[in-house]
């Protein structure tokens, strides 16, 4: 535990790397080591007091050690803020290492990069979902890349712990674009698919540059969807018509073959993704499962060879 | 009925919950007053009458003084200056009531309590922070393991104290659990196990906490002395 000294003791602050709803997240350097770290002060209210997000990010990610996943280094308190040092991802995330490398590619990857980083997300997720961890929010901008071309799961503060079967979850989790349907028609008994949905959405996104179902809302997001992916009905998903957000009046579209929106990719990626994006939650690959796909092959093989991040 | 199976965490009401609750933790206090404050032991009398915001804010004055205490206990910011009038029960059934939450969340301050007393060596659960202690300990935990909880100004008005104070409280609870709320289910489903288990029989239970004492850090003392202290 540290004690409750001024951060400013421990840790020198340099520049503001962004400012989100609760927290200022800075590029601090330890006074005693010289290490470059990511800060993230977190204001007390007074009125809220502490976040829940930042009391779930702390209590997941003491938990969480995993290669791919972003280290949570200290937690100092003061009386008024809690910050938290991270280890500090010195690429930025990936939305914005996609621009700056897919720049003369509309924001597309490489497709060997594309394979590299969906390897390295799976078995992050993958660790976190064997030890009970829902994500929830998974997207471009909470993976974080470093020059080693290691991509790590950052920003845990929707995440949550799974295992009592009887539990509901709210259903007001996951940035919109990246929410699976099963949520976006009200589903509050999620699990760990939740998640697997997510990374189809990101790996899409890699191919092309740009968000695969970027709705403006709950009922845009789903016809996103629907339009690529076919309306769903009881036939193709057996019990869709008891959802609450589920409506009769959906417009009716017929599948169309997701490969034609993603030229650069090949069979067996398509193979996965298509595992990924399966409407039915029980039907969606596990994130152990995926990384035993074929098409993972070689990066199996660097991994064991301990050649791979 | 095999007694493993009087609790599940997925199924038992949280009345029932907070019952087998309120029993343990009557007894874990009892113990520790007796330990800790020989002069004074502080009568548990459930309060009949409805729980108000002075019930614990201004609680009843006892002739003795925190400086009477027993040198070993670290007062933290959670003792009152003297025992509230709510009963242990009533104060949970009031909690249950205006910030409702599942079962994980009240077997958690077991755990959290647990570790707070083997982390810190002085801390002692006692009559005197066990309400303070419940009411930050359901806050954070709600925040930790629920999609659905309340501003920190209606666990205030709930539990009786200012806001002010809860939120330091909170802090403080947090530092004091190393801001790790991570609980298996397992682990959760044990103590259910054992309070559903022991809350039949406070004598059961008396004699239980007496012989295993020392896997139970919330019981801190010299339990030799104190079975010599139980009637």
């Amino acid at each position: 535990m540290s004690l409750p000294t001024s951060p400013d003791q421990k840790y020198m602050r340099l520049e503001k790397l962004g400012e989100g709803t609760y927290a200022t997240v800075y590029k601090g350097k330890s006074r005693l080591t010289g290490e470059i770290v990511a800060l993230k002060e977190i204001h007390l209210d007074s009125e809220e007091g502490a976040p829940s997000t930042a009391i779930r990010e702390i209590s997941l990610m003491k938990e969480l050690k995993h290669q791919n996943i972003v280290h949570l280094h200290d937690v100092i308190h003061t009386e008024n803020k809690l910050m938290l040092v991270f280890e500090y991802m010195d690429r930025d995330d990936l939305k914005r290492y996609m621009e700056v490398e897919g720049r003369n590619n509309h924001g597309a990857l490489q497709p060997a990069v594309i394979k590299n980083f969906m390897y390295q997300l799976l078995k992050g997720i993958a660790y976190c979902h064997d030890n009970r961890v829902l994500h929830r929010d998974l997207k471009p901008q909470n993976l974080l890349i470093n020059k080693r071309g290691e991509l790590k799961l950052g920003d845990f503060g929707l995440a949550r712990a799974f295992g009592i079967p009887v539990n509901t979850f709210s259903n007001e989790v996951v940035t919109l674009w990246y929410r699976a349907p099963d949520v976006l028609l009200g589903s509050r008994s999620y699990s760990t698919s939740i998640d697997i949905w997510s990374a189809g959405c990101i790996m899409a996104e890699m191919y092309t540059g740009r968000p695969l179902f970027p709705g403006s809302n709950n009922e845009d997001q789903l016809l996103k969807i629907f339009r690529v992916m076919g309306t769903p009905n009881e036939h193709t998903w057996p019990g869709v018509s008891s959802f609450s957000e589920y409506k009769s009046t959906f417009p009716q579209y017929a599948p169309t073959n997701l490969s034609q929106f993603l030229t650069m990719i090949d069979q067996m990626g398509m193979d996965l993704l298509n595992r990924m994006l399966q409407y039915q939650p029980h039907l969606r690959i596990s994130a152990k499962d995926a990384l035993g796909h074929v098409w993972f092959n070689e990066c199996r093989m660097w991994n064991e060879r301990g050649q791979y991040q | 009925m095999d007694e493993a199976s009087l609790f599940d965490i997925g199924i038992t009401s949280v009345q029932e919950t907070i019952k087998a609750l309120a029993i343990f933790l009557e007894q874990v206090t009892a113990l520790n007053d007796t330990l800790h404050h020989p002069q004074h032991i502080p009568k548990h009398q459930p309060s009949p009458s409805a729980p108000s915001h002075e019930d614990v804010h201004t609680p009843k004055r006892h002739s003795s003084h925190p400086s009477n205490h027993a040198p070993s206990v670290a007062y933290t910011r959670f003792h009152a200056r003297s025992v509230p009038t709510i009963s242990i029960q009533a104060y949970l059934t009031r909690i249950l009531k205006y910030c409702p939450c599942n079962n994980e969340v009240f077997l958690s301050l077991l755990v959290y309590f647990n570790r707070m007393t083997e982390r810190n060596g002085s801390f002692v659960v006692d009559s005197y922070n066990v309400h303070r202690l419940i009411i930050s300990g359901v806050m954070v935990s709600a925040k930790f393991f629920s999609d659905v909880f309340f501003t920190n100004s209606r666990y205030a008005k709930v539990g009786g104290l200012p806001v002010g104070e809860l939120n330091t409280l909170e802090v403080e609870f947090l530092a004091l659990n190393d801001f790790s709320l991570y609980i298996s289910v397992p682990e959760l489903q044990a103590w259910g196990d054992l309070i559903f288990q022991l809350r039949k029989s406070p004598s059961e239970l008396r004699e239980h906490l007496a012989r295993d004492g020392a896997s139970f850090p919330l019981i801190v003392g010299d339990l030799k002395a104190s079975t010599t202290a139980i009637p």
